[in-house]
């Protein structure tokens, strides 16, 4: 027992939790303060909600295998119901972003889902492609513009920490700490998620439909989860979007952002967990990459369109594991490394299967 | 006319063929047997450039052609027949045959092919307008062997014409085979499953076991074989 | 994403009047938006051409489609302040052409034999990489770009202004791209159904390894798909500017419509592509007229729900004949 808790993952874990706890705190202590200022909090926070948007992206289309351009549109669609739902019906933020993931998952799945049961990726292309362009019309339509507010948008007053921590928190830590707990916490969901049944279930049928199918796998009703449970996540997402800056606005997400989640979930590693975590690092720290490239390449800022799409093509075409690839397969060579010179090692830990476990590429098929 | 020598060929990790050697002599039926996954099948995509060997040689009329592209080497005079057919489906039939003659630029001589493929399979002739997919197994299978032969091959290769069809329309199909055979001296390589009809057809022939040769000799020979007999000709 | 929405909202629009009279009561209204309709499906028609015909010969669909198409209207821009026009249409369809191709071959070749979901990931990739060129070469201010006059040797065509009967009116550029469109069709449909190229680049996306086996070169016809598309493209793209003006977001904004007219006339059918560009033209005129005025532009909503309907009822499109594969 006291083994099992001394392992390198337990240990790696158990310290994520500490970093992830004290982290709002660093920008105040004496060594870090040198290299973390107090706005990292606030990166930190829109990395809790980006993680959430790959992990959804990355649910649908790395492991369900189902093509999503219009994955902006959904998490508008979730900032947009918690945005109503304060703004117009008064419901208390917290439940608003709850609902917003409920109804954008029963949205994403039945008038999503449904239909796409019956269509091939590249027309599942094409109508998420005109979902995405259309939407801010849809939101400016009348009948709905009453609330959604087009010309000006939705806007909150900025979330306080409530009284029993007043004191301890700043609006920032506090914003941070509900952000990140949601967000792990459905990280989790999600690794175990991919796990179990139905996980393996979306990638029997993305590997191959007629196969899932003779596998027994019910093929519209698990294509119609992975879209329900996919928008769930970016309802979720496009809630705490919405908490987090505190507005929203039919042009806030676009066809743009749809294309920069496909640029993280590929960059990441499309069909793992870890691929989505360096995804959401990538969705968070682009725009500060491009600007700091820029001081050193003036043409970088002109050129970040050029930029993303290489990146895009380069990766697809040399890695198209991703991120999660490379680190994967880095792991199992140095485990082979060590297992050698345990010469055979024990067999109850083969590296090979550890935490790769499950975890699969997209070249799969 | 067609010399394999030491042939391996792999798909990633997977051995498909280990050191297969044959010979298919000019205007002979040459058969290669063997049961499921015994490399047959990658052996003809070999021969045919689909596949590149990562050992061996592969020689037709003297040349080797184991480096050269599969488009170049139907120009060289081999055809194959691929496993499933693989006809053009959405096309019609006599698009299909249009395809097969694609390396040729003699315009009469395509149409003395194309009506001496319609004297072999009548039926093709029948439905030319027809969309390929419309057509039943066994005219599909037609469909494809005349594609094949409207490159104006020397070496047809076949790769189980058998598959899927009822023993009648198969008998009739061996028939057809070994009627161009003797008319026109096509040399054939014949891989089948069906080993009865293919030692009928067949001059000489070779028995394939996870990639390897482990029988050959004459038609007669592999008839008469009691081991042969026993696994593949179930008598 | 704003200028998708500003750009299409601008342009090709015929002035909404507040409470339009029903088409009976005012037949040369209708008459009016129908050709205007036409007029403006042309465009979406051509661009629809160039998808169907990437998809048709190589199984993609293009994303980058209208970028490409934008990149290449400003290089004949950049022609055409070197030499006249003629020679310059030309040479932008040789040089997209080149494009096209060179493309193929170095971009989607490698994802070739991957889940479909690479390659249209890869043509994403050419979207923003096109975008980010243009505006970098050519910069974010429109460029003035036609409507030209049409030199033929003997007579001069000059594409400004409108030709009327009677109360409606049609622009001649109108006129003038839906001859183009038709014509590309032609062409097109010509090149498919009669040429020995046409059929080995149907049989190539039917069947790749078949048509090896029968000595296509694969590859070739490959680049050859992406080449033409992309030539078709440039087509497009040099009447959409001179509709619209040319600036970086002009063929973007028209994508969607070319999308819709490529799915409703079932992707792989250039005939299909035409009929599919003029309905959506229509009906999306129609909608911008009839609709009540308090429920906002709409345009981008009727092409969607169109692209949503066709993909429920028939997803093979009108004229469409082919099964779906490679989900
Ligand atoms: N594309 C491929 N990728 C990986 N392995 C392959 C591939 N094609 C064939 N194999 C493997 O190579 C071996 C030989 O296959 P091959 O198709 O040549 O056999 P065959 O004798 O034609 O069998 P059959 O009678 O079933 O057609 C088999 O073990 C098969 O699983
Ligand atoms: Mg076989």
């Amino acid at each position: 027992m006291a083994a099992a808790l001394l392992r390198p993952r337990t240990l790696g874990f158990a310290l994520l939790a500490v970093v992830l706890v004290i982290f709002p705190y660093l920008h105040g202590w004496p060594v870090f303060s040198a290299f973390i200022s107090e706005f990292r909090t606030f990166n930190a926070t829109m990395l809790a909600v980006w993680l959430l948007v790959v992990l959804s992206m990355n649910l649908l289309t790395g492991y369900s295998g189902q093509i999503s351009l219009g994955h902006a549109a959904v998490v508008l669609v979730g900032a947009y119901t918690a945005g109503v739902l304060v703004d117009q019906l008064g419901v208390p933020l917290p439940l608003a972003i709850l609902l917003a993931g409920v109804f954008t998952g029963i949205a994403g799945g039945v008038i999503i889902g449904l239909p796409a049961v019956r269509l091939a990726g590249p027309y599942l292309a094409i109508a998420t492609f005109s979902l995405v362009i259309t939407l801010p019309q849809i939101l400016k339509m009348g009948g709905i513009r009453n609330w959604t507010n087009p010309s000006r948008g939705i806007s909150i007053d900025a979330v306080q920490p409530p009284g029993l921590v007043d004191g301890f928190l700043d609006e920032r830590q506090w914003l941070y700490y509900i952000t990140m707990a949601t967000a792990v916490f459905m990280t989790i969901l999600a690794w175990n998620l991919v796990r179990s049944r139905i996980g393996r279930a979306f990638v029997a049928l993305r590997d191959s439909e007629i196969a899932a199918e003779q596998m027994g796998i019910n093929v519209p009703l698990y294509k119609a989860l992975a879209f329900g449970i996919s928008s769930f996540y970016a309802g979720i997402a496009g809630g705490l979007y919405f908490m987090v800056l505190a507005f929203v606005h039919p042009e806030s997400l676009g066809f743009l952002d749809s294309i920069l989640f496909l640029v993280a979930i590929v960059v990441g590693g499309l069909a793992t967990i870890l691929g989505s975590i360096f995804g959401a690092f990538f969705l968070t720290f682009q725009g500060e990459l491009i600007d700091e490239l820029a001081t050193i390449i003036p043409e970088a800022e002109k050129l970040r369109g050029v930029i993303y799409g290489s990146l895009l093509i380069v990766v697809m075409i040399l890695f198209p594991r991703g991120m999660a690839g490379f680190v994967q397969d880095l792991v199992r060579t140095l485990g082979r490394i060590t297992a050698a010179r345990r010469h055979g090692g024990l067999s109850s830990n083969p590296p090979a299967q550890d935490d790769t476990n499950g975890e699969s590429d997209a070249q799969g098929r | 006319m067609l010399n394999v020598s030491d042939l391996h060929v792999a798909y990633g990790p997977v051995l498909a063929v280990r050191g297969i050697s044959l010979t298919v002599p000019k205007g002979q039926i040459v058969a290669l047997l063997g049961a499921n996954g015994a490399g047959k099948s990658s052996t003809l995509r070999t021969i045919s450039g689909l596949q590149r060997p990562t050992h061996g040689t592969i020689e037709f009329e003297g040349r080797r052609i184991d480096n050269i592209p599969a488009e170049r080497i139907v120009q060289m005079g081999i055809s194959q027949v691929p496993e499933g057919r693989q006809i053009f489906t959405d096309l019609t039939v006599m698009e299909n045959l249009r395809l097969g003659a694609y390396t040729r630029r003699d315009g009469a001589g395509i149409k003395r092919d194309l009506d001496r493929t319609f004297t072999y399979f009548p039926v093709l002739g029948e439905r030319r307008g027809q969309t390929a997919a419309l057509l039943s197994g066994g005219e599909q299978q037609m469909l494809a062997i005349g594609r094949a032969l409207m490159a104006k091959p020397s070496l047809l290769l076949l790769d189980e014409p058998s598959l899927g069809l009822a023993p009648m329309l198969v008998r009739e199909i061996f028939r057809i085979v070994k009627a161009i055979n003797e008319e026109e001296g096509l040399t054939i390589l014949l891989v089948e499953q069906n080993a009865n009809l293919a030692l009928e057809i067949a001059n000489e022939a070779y028995v394939l076991e996870t990639g390897q040769v482990v029988l050959e000799g004459s038609a007669e020979e592999l008839r008469g074989n009691e081991a042969v007999r026993r696994s593949y000709l179930g008598y | 994403m704003e200028a998708i929405g500003l750009a299409v909202a601008g342009y090709l629009d015929v002035v909404v009047l507040s409470t339009p009279p029903p088409p009976w009561e005012d037949p040369s209204l209708f008459a009016q938006q129908v050709l205007s309709g036409i007029a403006s499906g042309s465009l979406f028609a051509i661009l629809a051409l160039a998808v169907v015909l990437i998809y048709r010969s190589t199984d993609v669909l293009n994303f980058g489609q209208g970028e490409m198409a934008m990149f290449t209207t400003f290089i004949a821009w950049s022609f055409m302040t070197q030499m006249p026009l003629w020679p310059a249409f030309f040479l932008t369809l040789l040089v997209a052409a080149a494009m096209g191709a060179a493309l193929e071959r170095l971009v989607l070749r490698p994802v070739e034999e991957a889940p479909v979901l690479n390659a249209v990931i890869v043509t994403l990739g050419l979207y923003t990489i096109f975008t980010g060129l243009a505006l970098r070469v050519w910069g974010p201010l429109p460029k003035g770009f036609g409507p030209f006059t049409l030199d033929f040797l003997f007579f001069e065509i000059d594409l400004a202004g409108p030709v009327c009967a009677g109360e409606v009116c049609i622009g001649k550029l109108s006129v003038a791209t839906f001859v183009a469109a038709v014509i590309i069709m032609a062409l097109l449909f010509v090149l498919f159904q009669r040429t020995m190229l046409g059929l080995a680049m149907r049989a190539t996306a039917q069947n790749r390894t078949a048509s090896r086996l029968v000595g296509i070169p694969v590859g070739r016809m490959l680049s050859v798909g992406w080449g033409l598309s992309a030539a078709v493209g440039a087509v497009a793209g040099v009447f959409v500017a001179q509709n619209v003006g040319l600036s970086t977001g002009s063929l973007a904004a028209i994508l969607i419509f070319a999308f819709a007219a490529a799915v409703l006339g079932g992707l792989d059918s250039p005939v299909g592509a035409i009929v599919g560009g003029l309905t959506i033209g229509v009906v999306r005129n129609l909608a911008g007229t009839y609709v009540p005025s308090e429920v906002g532009s709409v345009d981008l909503v009727v092409a969607f729900l169109l692209i949503v309907l066709v993909l429920m009822v028939r997803p093979t499109g009108i004229f469409g004949r082919r099964a779906l594969r490679r989900v």
